[in-house]
């Protein structure tokens, strides 16, 4: 529900959105789309967000792609240890949509071109 | 009775986080549709989304207050005073959402339609979850 909510939303804005339904299938496209930037829910099934962000960081191909975390989850430390599992920015739900896209842009901006 | 939340962190996070998700929809939902219907629809349907939208912030004003870390005079009211409380301001958005439902039925704003049904489902959830847990965590719950 909530991922059909922000596609759209970004679409709305001239986002091409490719979404992914859980952290593996989200690894997967990174690798075969490099897209420009992530944004990565960090409740995902089959494979978390912490994980996934783990593997887009660590490979040499996706290494770059920006990625920004999702998360719920609104306590003391999260960013921390979103940030730790390589994300370069935090974003809580429910969305705030222009502060999302003013670190959207920020990101995109600042971000060297694939190697 | 009154709200005894646990002390265990894990169990804080997952509160919060099955309170806040559907929130993200009250909230963004209503949004989303204003911004694709745009001028086209009554003034009176775009105020009610908004109010939506009002409720739903202040729903997630009180699962940030009644569920965060910091205390809360909230949470010395008695449980069925905090249910009380917490549970207008969702019962306000889902009565809203529906005569907003019927208006984009008639209005034939397919669309729209099926987003203000999610925004109600997801207000109930709300609604239900915050019950769920209130009960779970009253004093003499289990």
């Amino acid at each position: 529900m909530n991922r059909d909510m922000l596609s759209r939303r970004l679409m709305r804005r001239g986002y091409e959105v490719s979404l992914a339904l859980d952290g593996a299938e989200g690894v997967a496209r990174c690798t075969e789309e490099t897209p420009d930037l992530v944004i990565m829910d960090l409740g995902l099934p089959v494979m978390d967000g912490w994980e996934a962000t783990r593997r887009i960081k660590a490979a040499p191909a996706t290494r770059h792609i920006p990625v920004i975390a999702l998360t719920a989850h609104a306590m003391t430390g999260e960013e921390e240890t979103a940030r730790a599992a390589g994300c370069d920015d935090f974003e809580t739900k429910p969305v705030e949509l222009p502060r999302l896209l003013a670190k959207m842009e920020v990101l995109l901006k600042s971000t060297p071109p694939a190697p | 009775m009154r709200l005894h939340l646990p002390a265990d962190t894990e169990a804080r996070r997952t509160v919060r986080h099955d309170l806040r998700t559907p929130v993200n929809s009250i909230i963004g939902y209503p949004e989303l549709i204003e911004e694709e219907c745009g001028p086209s629809v009554p003034e009176s349907f775009r105020k009610g989304l908004r109010q939506v939208g009002k409720l739903g912030h202040r729903m997630l004003e009180l699962t940030n207050t009644v569920f965060g870390e910091a205390p809360s005079p909230l949470r010395e009211l008695p449980c069925a005073a905090l249910q009380a409380e917490c549970v207008a301001p969702a019962d306000e958005a889902l009565a809203l959402t529906q005569t907003l439902i019927q208006q984009a039925t008639e209005a034939r704003l397919t669309q729209a339609r099926l987003d203000l049904e999610r925004t109600a489902l997801a207000i109930q959830r709300w609604r239900q979850r915050l019950q769920e847990l209130v009960a779970e965590y009253s004093e003499h719950g289990s």
